[in-house]
């Protein structure tokens, strides 16, 4: 045995190591209780595990709380050949969301009430609030008003006496048709939108309570479902349908990579060992590392988002490798007692687990939410299991005296010969790796953050379609901050008037709304150029105003002029999509969102980054692109951080053992990553943030699989112990690969890559090439056979 | 003989009592089906407020199921089109709200399509067939709000409408000068393209 004896001596006994073990175990119960005990424990919202770009804490408030509101809110068009078909459609609509408890706030209906209701609140202030064009008119051109207001007088449809005696100049009805978005037309109150030849009612509802704890995402994703088969013409949109979808794919993949793990690991146990209780004990080994797994991530996180669980379920396939190495162990060194067994195997098993820490840790200093809760997971996870075996595993298992099966020689055998293989083809083998490996080239790196969520093909296509119809928000939008109401006014108004002058539409409040001074302003202009001006006298001479009608709308001009407040007027005005523009003045300033709107099939010429200027108190916030580019940054700075970890390893290792040892370990990840890039470069081309993450693993797990061969020499036992481990966490990782997200898939794709080649490099690496052992050492001394 | 002379008397003055009341039908049926109809109008604006009606004179041109060009000449130019469903002033996409229903509505009723408006309008029909008069009321409580009643009368086209509103508002438009076609000239084509 080359294993050193330097802790044959270590005096843990073995009563003592089961209570310890049982003061862990209980340890972790109390704490996942306690942290499973909160309902929400369980996180799907995506935009909580991603990094978050640095904005002022205030900015991050208002942005918190828009984003909030997204979340719940979600949009459908129901489709007709009339706007009373489209109505009458809606409406049904309208009753099925009704009727399924999951919705709060079925809307919007404007009915001829509402219209009515918001005519007369803002009425008395009709001479201070005018659309853009027609303040720019009654300040430089009043002349324009009044031929404006010949031309709409003299329309085939006409004008309401009673309306128009309160605005002779239509400057009230074209300031209420600015404020409904789109002029939609309604139709008994449900607003409608034109689209090619076809009407679409338009309904807005948000999801009741929470909408992600996990059984509101079930219920959702079959309601959604549905909807799609009552109503197939209807396109809805939203972000709870996303998340919904995303949550019940992740559930059951988690259960999918959870069992099969569990399988196999049931079925080949049963195989190798042939007896029940390595079985048991490893499963105990399993179970008290996903214990304590989501015991550290509930203490330290309060909860556990979805994708790191899914993550986290390939744990099982780890977890167990040092179960397998000691009862491989066990049976391979049938004169050896446990303890003596646990003791030789304290320093690789140490060193493997070390590694493997390492290797996960790099995934928390990414700062990156989601990945941190896989780190803390998968960390806790393996530390535990690793003391089962060692604490627990003394105690609980018993020497038989069992040996190895007979076919594990055979096993062996056949490593060997792929070992002299290797050799004697050596140049051809270089070459074959060459080729593999060539495909870097044809690498290149990109991080999208869409990738992180695969929504159904359904919802996609909806999306698209609903984007052509309506200008939804495209994701982007601005936050706006003033030192005062003024202040904001004036710096919300440039950028509107900026993003304007790009042909970017927008939605910002100061496009309806102007402050007092600004109010008191316009009416002065109007009396100046308007009403105070020989040009009233002649209009109402020309279109024959009786005398009783001229002085009524003069004293009802001559009012004195109360400015409205922004609170006050968006009251009146009683419109949710304005008012949810508006987050308030405190004594910091205030602020307020523009929306940045935009058809889906013509985005805009101008980026939006150049409109992004916060020591002007304009700040972009644009998820999607600035996550995309922070995961950029965050994997360059891991590329940096594996070459350290490698220098690292080199370093400790060559101080160990020397420079050669160093290598010879060494080789095996590196060359296994090598391998891995080759086949990323050739299968797929792309590369990003969670391919560098892998790496990092393969870097951790592959090196223990050289440690193994270097400690225990080319014996039956370590291929056996490197090859049993080596299929359960490639099996895990590569059920991970069969994921419809695409970071859980690329991932799991890389690790069993990774796994497969380190687990085949490693007995050509670790030691000289052992001769073939001959027929007769599979029997062994003591062979109770 | 005398008995023969009583009998026609008796079926002649009984005659009216058998004429039936006229039906939009009918109506429809001898109303001239060309598409393209080109006019000279007059519209008066009574409204209530003024001490005088507001006359406009001008131009149209339909083209049945497609669009309708309202071209005023005087007392000033302009130019209201409704092409497809949409509304467009001057060259530009119209915004105000209710003017492309009017439109509609306008388009209908210069189009004889009168079964059309029977879903938003109780009609009612007078006179003979080549001299007719329709009175349509509002079934919509909320569209008599803002619309009272109108009534059309022509005999082989609409020739005169006029639109009730309320507190005595009202407006007339006479047609003038009318010509039918079969098919759009290239001109008539351009005017009424999508801009």
């Amino acid at each position: 045995m080359r294993a050193p004896d330097r802790l044959a001596g270590f005096r843990l006994n073995r009563p003592l190591g089961a209570a310890l073990w049982c003061l862990l175990i209980l340890l972790g119960i109390t704490l996942a209780a306690s942290g499973l005990r909160s309902p929400h424990w369980l996180n799907s919202n995506l935009l909580a595990m991603l990094p978050q770009d640095t904005v002022p804490a205030a900015t991050r408030q208002v942005s918190d709380r828009y984003r909030q509101t997204l979340s719940s809110t979600t949009l459908w068009l129901t489709p007709g050949d009339s706007p009373a078909d489209a109505a009458r459609r809606t409406e049904q609509l309208r009753r099925a969301l009704g009727g399924s408890a999951l919705f709060d706030e079925i809307g919007p209906t404007l009915s001829e009430q509402d219209l009515q209701q918001r005519y007369r609140a803002l009425a008395p202030y009709r001479y201070q609030l005018l659309t853009p064009t027609d303040r720019q008119a009654a300040l430089s051109q009043p002349d324009a008003l009044i031929q404006q207001a010949l031309a709409r007088l003299y329309r085939p449809s006409g004008a309401s006496s009673q309306q128009w005696q309160a605005d002779p100049l239509f400057l009230f009805e074209r300031y209420l048709a600015s404020l409904s978005r789109n002029s939609t037309a309604l139709h008994n109150g449900i607003a409608m939108l034109s689209h090619g030849d076809r009407y679409w009612g338009m309904s807005l509802a948000s999801t009741r309570h929470d909408s992600f704890a996990i059984d509101q995402q079930t219920q959702l994703d079959a309601f959604r479902r549905q909807m799609q088969q009552d109503f197939p013409d209807t396109l809805f949109t939203g972000m709870p349908f996303y998340a919904a979808a995303g949550a019940v794919s992740a559930e059951r993949e988690i259960r999918t990579v959870g069992l099969f793990s569990l399988v196999c690991i049931v079925l080949l146990f049963v195989l190798v060992f042939a007896s029940l209780r390595p079985l048991l004990l490893a499963l105990i080994s399993i179970a008290s590392g996903v214990l304590w797994g989501l015991a550290a991530s509930l203490w330290l996180f309060g909860e556990l988002h979805l994708l790191a669980l899914v993550f986290g379920a390939s744990l099982i396939g780890v977890s167990v490798d040092y179960s397998i190495h000691y009862f491989c162990h066990l049976r391979g060194q049938p004169d050896a007692a446990p303890i003596t067994v646990r003791n030789r195997l304290l320093p690789p098993l140490g060193l493997a687990l070390l590694s493997s820490v390492l290797g996960y840790s790099a995934m928390a200093w990414a700062q990156f939410p989601g990945l941190r809760q896989v780190a803390v997971f998968s960390i806790s996870g393996l530390v535990m299991a690793w003391l089962t075996v060692m604490l627990l595993f003394p105690a609980l298992s018993r020497q038989t005296g069992a040996t190895l099966s007979p076919w594990v020689a055979r096993l062996h055998r056949i490593m060997a010969h792929w070992q002299r293989l290797i050799l004697r083809f050596r140049w051809l083998a270089l070459a074959a790796g060459a080729a593999i490996v060539s495909g870097m080239l044809w690498l290149s790196a990109s991080d999208d953050v869409h990738d992180y969520q695969t929504p159904p093909a359904h919802l996609q296509a909806m999306q698209t379609q609903l984007g052509k119809i309506t200008d939804n928000a495209p994701g982007a939008y601005f936050v706006v901050h003033g030192r005062d109401i003024q202040h904001w006014w004036q710096r919300e108004q440039q950028l509107h008037d900026a993003l304007q002058a790009a042909h970017i539409d927008s939605d910002a409040l100061s496009r309806y709304w102007v402050p007092a001074q600004q109010q008191h302003t316009i009416h002065t202009a109007l009396a100046d150029g308007v009403f105070q001006h020989p040009r009233f006298a002649r209009f109402s001479d020309t279109v024959g105003m009786t005398d009783a009608a001229r002085q009524k709308v003069q004293a009802d001009f001559d009012q004195p002029v109360t400015p409205l407040s922004l609170p006050d007027w968006l009251q009146r005005l009683d419109n949710p999509a304005l008012s949810q523009l508006w987050h308030g003045c405190d004594d910091q300033g205030c602020r307020s969102l523009v929306l940045v709107r935009g058809k889906v099939d013509s985005p805009h010429e101008t980026p939006l980054a150049t409109f992004n200027a916060p020591d002007q108190g304009i700040t972009l916030i644009d998820d999607a692109s600035s996550i995309s580019s922070l995961m950029g940054t965050l994997r360059d700075h891991l590329h940096l951080l594996l070459i350290a970890a490698y220098a690292l390893s080199a370093m400790l290792l060559t101080l160990a053992r020397g420079p050669v040892f160093a290598l010879r370990l060494l080789a095996v990840p590196a060359l296994a990553s090598l391998v891995v890039l080759g086949s990323l470069g050739w299968l797929t081309g792309h590369y990003g943030l969670i391919h560098v993450l892998a790496l990092f693993l393969i870097l951790g797990i592959g090196i223990d699989y050289a440690i193994f061969y270097q400690q225990d020499g080319h014996t039956p036992t370590a291929t056996l112990a490197v090859l049993f481990s080596a299929t359960t966490t490639s099996l895990s990782f590569g059920l991970l690969g069969l994921s419809d997200t695409q970071v859980v898939h690329d991932f799991g794709f890389s690790v069993f890559i990774g796994i497969v080649a380190a687990a085949l490099l490693a007995p050509l690496f670790a030691v000289t090439p052992s001769p073939l052992p001959p027929a007769s050492e599979n029997r062994r001394p003591h062979d109770r056979h | 003989m005398k008995r023969r002379a009583l009998q026609w008397m008796v079926t002649l003055t009984l005659l009216p009592l058998f004429a039936h009341a006229l039906t939009l039908a009918e109506i429809e049926q001898q109303l001239d089906p060309a598409p393209v109809l080109n006019a000279d109008f007059r519209q008066q604006q009574h409204l209530a407020m003024l001490s005088r009606p507001l006359v406009s004179t001008g131009s149209l041109l339909l083209i049945k199921g497609h669009g309708l060009q309202w071209q005023m000449k005087a007392p000033f130019t302009s130019d209201l089109k409704l092409i497809d469903g949409t509304l467009y002033s001057n060259g530009q996409a119209d915004s105000l709200p209710g003017g492309d229903a009017f439109s509609r509505r306008l388009m209908m009723v210069l189009s004889g399509d009168f079964s059309a408006l029977d879903n938003a309008f109780e009609i009612e029909a007078s006179g003979q067939p080549e001299q007719w008069t329709l009175t349509l009321e509002p079934r919509n409580a909320t569209l008599k709000k803002v619309l009272h009643g109108l009534s059309v009368s022509g005999g082989r086209t609409p020739e005169q409408f006029r639109l009730n509103y309320p507190n005595g508002d009202y407006s007339v438009t006479t047609l003038s000068n009318i010509q039918l076609t079969d098919t759009p000239t290239d001109d008539e084509e351009q005017r009424l393209a999508r801009p």
